[in-house]
């Protein structure tokens, strides 16, 4: 059976008017409902630490974490966020998962697939 | 520069689009945007009154995909601003730098429902790469200058800035020099990759052991000015390629293993040709649903290279092998490097498509005596000259122009791609054509599209702009119609124009000289006229209502299974 999943999100920004607003645009554009969402300005700078929790909106699909990995390579563009960190946690055994996104797409360049790992080790 | 006492946040507006290489921008003036009108008589940035903002948005995009540039339009608060959103989510859609100035009502109006307030902010947040509200004048020039850096960087984008009635008033105290050469916010700065080379050389092991690879070409090699690297790459490999809509002119269509267009109105060679590939080498796309098709059944065998400026294109619809996260000038010469020392092995792959090159043709057969706009638009392609460019509107006419005309850059082909916005084209060229006066700019349009934007011809006349347009009138809004027979069981719901207007004397209303011709035979000396008026001119084009676009993908059906031309 497959469950609901909920995903967190500590999201530092900066305080602009219009973050939060692109914030949970670009969550509901890309299908996923908001379960709490906690802001607290950072004691120095003009900073903002957030707290979002979200799950899919509608059907559960079956690569969840990979959707919410798409969500922060949206949220990781708008231009006031400064970097997305994800913790995955299937809601029932409490399994963890961590990953960073911070605004230097050299960061995210690191893509190779395991299946393409294999191909490559075979060819080597 | 003028003394810096003498700034008003209007003037200082002016003085930063001078300062960052603005020379032309559209728009239209109203109520809360007059200080900034005022300050434009005495500017050296010229403005051009298009006759709609929606047209002034347009404008300013065929004037950013022409020059490579930043197209800049304005309007006032409210509806002025409203009327901007469709060209700002057009381009979003097409990644294209624009700069949208919006007048606001004065800040201790703002949010009391003022006459012509509207919250363009909320407004714009969906359909912008970023937006700015000016809230005092200390503000103005680092939000404007962030956003023409915004704009150009990385995968570019549309971007708003709303200003104030009162701030564009105020006089601006304390201008330091240093306000108006503000250094990059961090976040720009770190846009630039240093990949190792672990990346590269994973490509080019996938691409060596590949026996059918293809490069799927999309709009980002424009952008990224990197033509002339991807032609390197494709004389260095002949690897076989396709290209979309936005990446027409990409590759040059007489290149050997070229195989044309892709996706739902793309060759039958293209299409069956990354149905069989298995290994796609995607070049600045990003596999939109009309270029794939049905998702799943899409290139069903190929392994995924994926190279793209923006990290959140990389497994979006498709998984990738190995992304290549660069600018396209940075990781094509070292795709490029890294390949060379592997010898591809890809003859049979070749010799298969050009067979399917040689075994498709796009038919442009028809025994009417009436014209037939598919063979129509490819004599115009050979009748204009090389360095044409040609817009076009949303529909049939956007199609059969794609599949018949050649480009040799995709700067020549200005076409609303992603968001399909009908009533872009003749905006569009006029865009273009304030960009390159002494080029020939040419718009294709149809009979629905045509009226959407049908005011800026009154843009054309007061510029008197030599824009020449083929108005392709079948008298129905006939993409709808055609997918009205095919798909609808004929059930032509409100895409009927036979009482469409007298487009002749439409055009000769706005001094702009027009004939209409309805034969095959008249053709060729209507080009010939057309193209020696030394002025604009509106070319007339009667076809058959019930011309389709051929081949087609149905949609949500894998593009191995197009449908031919019907009896």
């Amino acid at each position: 059976m497959k469950q609901r999943h909920d995903h967190t999100l500590q999201i530092k920004a900066e305080n602009q008017p219009t973050v939060l607003e692109r914030l949970l645009q670009v969550t509901r554009y890309r299908g996923f409902s908001i379960t709490a969402f906690r802001v607290l300005p950072t004691m120095t700078g003009n900073m903002l630490d957030i707290t979002l929790t979200v799950h899919e909106a509608g059907e559960f699909s079956d690569n969840p974490e990979n959707n919410m990995t798409k969500l922060c390579h949206q949220l990781n563009k708008l231009f006031d966020i400064k970097h997305v960190n994800l913790k995955s946690m299937k809601v029932g055994n409490m399994e963890c998962k961590s990953s960073k996104f911070s605004h230097s797409p050299s960061n995210c360049s690191k893509y190779v697939s395991q299946e393409m790992n294999n191909l490559i080790s075979n060819v080597n | 520069m003028n003394n810096q006492q003498n700034y008003t946040g209007a003037s200082l507006t002016l003085s930063i689009l001078e300062q960052q290489g603005v020379t032309d921008i559209f728009g239209y003036p109203g109520g809360a945007i007059m200080p900034v009108y005022d300050a434009i008589y005495d500017s050296p940035v010229k403005h051009y009154l298009c006759r709609h903002e929606q047209g002034a948005a347009f404008a300013a995009v065929g004037y950013a995909r022409a020059s490579g540039k930043v197209g800049v339009c304005m309007a006032t608060s409210g509806p002025g601003a409203t009327n901007l959103l469709t060209g700002l989510a057009d381009a979003m859609a097409d990644s294209i730098p624009i700069i949208a100035i919006t007048g606001q009502v004065g800040t201790k109006a703002m949010g009391s429902d003022g006459f012509q307030e509207v919250d363009i902010i909320g407004l714009s947040l969906a359909c912008t790469k970023h937006c700015f509200q000016v809230k005092n004048i200390d503000q103005l020039a680092e939000f404007l200058t962030q956003a023409f850096q915004i704009a150009q960087s990385g995968r570019p984008g549309p971007v708003l800035i709303d200003i104030p009635k009162d701030i564009q008033m105020t006089q601006v105290e304390n201008l330091s020099e240093s306000a108006l050469q503000i250094a990059a916010e961090n976040k720009l700065a770190n846009q630039q990759t240093n990949q190792s080379s672990d990346e590269f050389q994973q490509a080019a092991k996938l691409i060596s052991t590949s026996q059918k690879p293809i490069l799927y070409v999309g709009g980002g090699v424009g952008i990224a000015n990197a033509v002339n690297d991807l032609e390197q790459l494709i004389k260095s490999t002949e690897i076989p390629s396709v290209v979309t809509l936005k990446a027409l002119g990409g590759v040059k269509p007489e290149r050997s293993n070229y195989l044309g267009m892709l996706g739902m109105h793309g060759t039958k060679a293209a299409n069956i040709a990354v149905q069989e590939c298995d290994l796609l080498i995607v070049v600045g796309a990003r596999f939109d649903d009309r270029v794939t098709g049905k998702l799943d059944e899409f290139a069903p065998h190929a392994k995924v290279i994926h190279m793209d400026i923006d990290p959140a294109e990389i497994g979006k619809r498709r998984q990738a092998d190995v992304a290549l996260i660069d600018n396209l000038k940075n990781s094509l010469p070292n795709l490029i490097k890294a390949i060379a020392s592997h010898k591809l092995n890809i003859n049979t792959w070749q010799e298969r498509c050009l067979e399917l090159v040689e075994k498709n043709p796009l038919d442009l057969s028809n025994e009417s005596i009436n014209i037939f706009a598919p063979a129509l638009l490819r004599e115009l392609s050979d009748t204009v000259s090389e360095s044409a460019i040609v817009t076009t509107d949303v529909g049939q006419h956007q199609m059969w122009a794609a599949q018949t005309m050649h480009f040799n850059h995709p700067n020549q082909f200005i076409t609303s791609s992603g968001l399909g916005t009908m009533g872009f084209g003749i905006p569009a060229a006029i865009g273009a054509q304030i960009s390159a006066p002494k080029t020939q700019v040419i718009t294709v349009s149809g009979d629905g599209s045509f009226m959407m934007n049908v005011q800026e011809l009154a843009t054309i006349k007061r510029y008197q702009l030599p824009v020449k347009i083929v108005l392709i009138d079948n008298s129905r809004l006939g993409m709808v119609r055609q997918w009205q027979e095919l798909f609808f069981k004929r059930r032509y719901s409100e895409t009927d124009l036979s009482d469409n207007p007298d487009f002749v004397t439409l055009a000769t209303a706005f001094d702009i000289k027009a004939k209409t011709i309805t034969k095959k035979k008249e053709i060729s000396d209507a080009f010939d006229e057309m193209l020696n008026h030394n002025g604009a001119y509106l070319l007339h084009v009667k076809i058959d209502a019930m011309d389709n676009v051929w081949p087609l993908v149905p949609p949500e059906t894998s593009n191995s299974k197009m449908i031919e031309k019907t009896a």
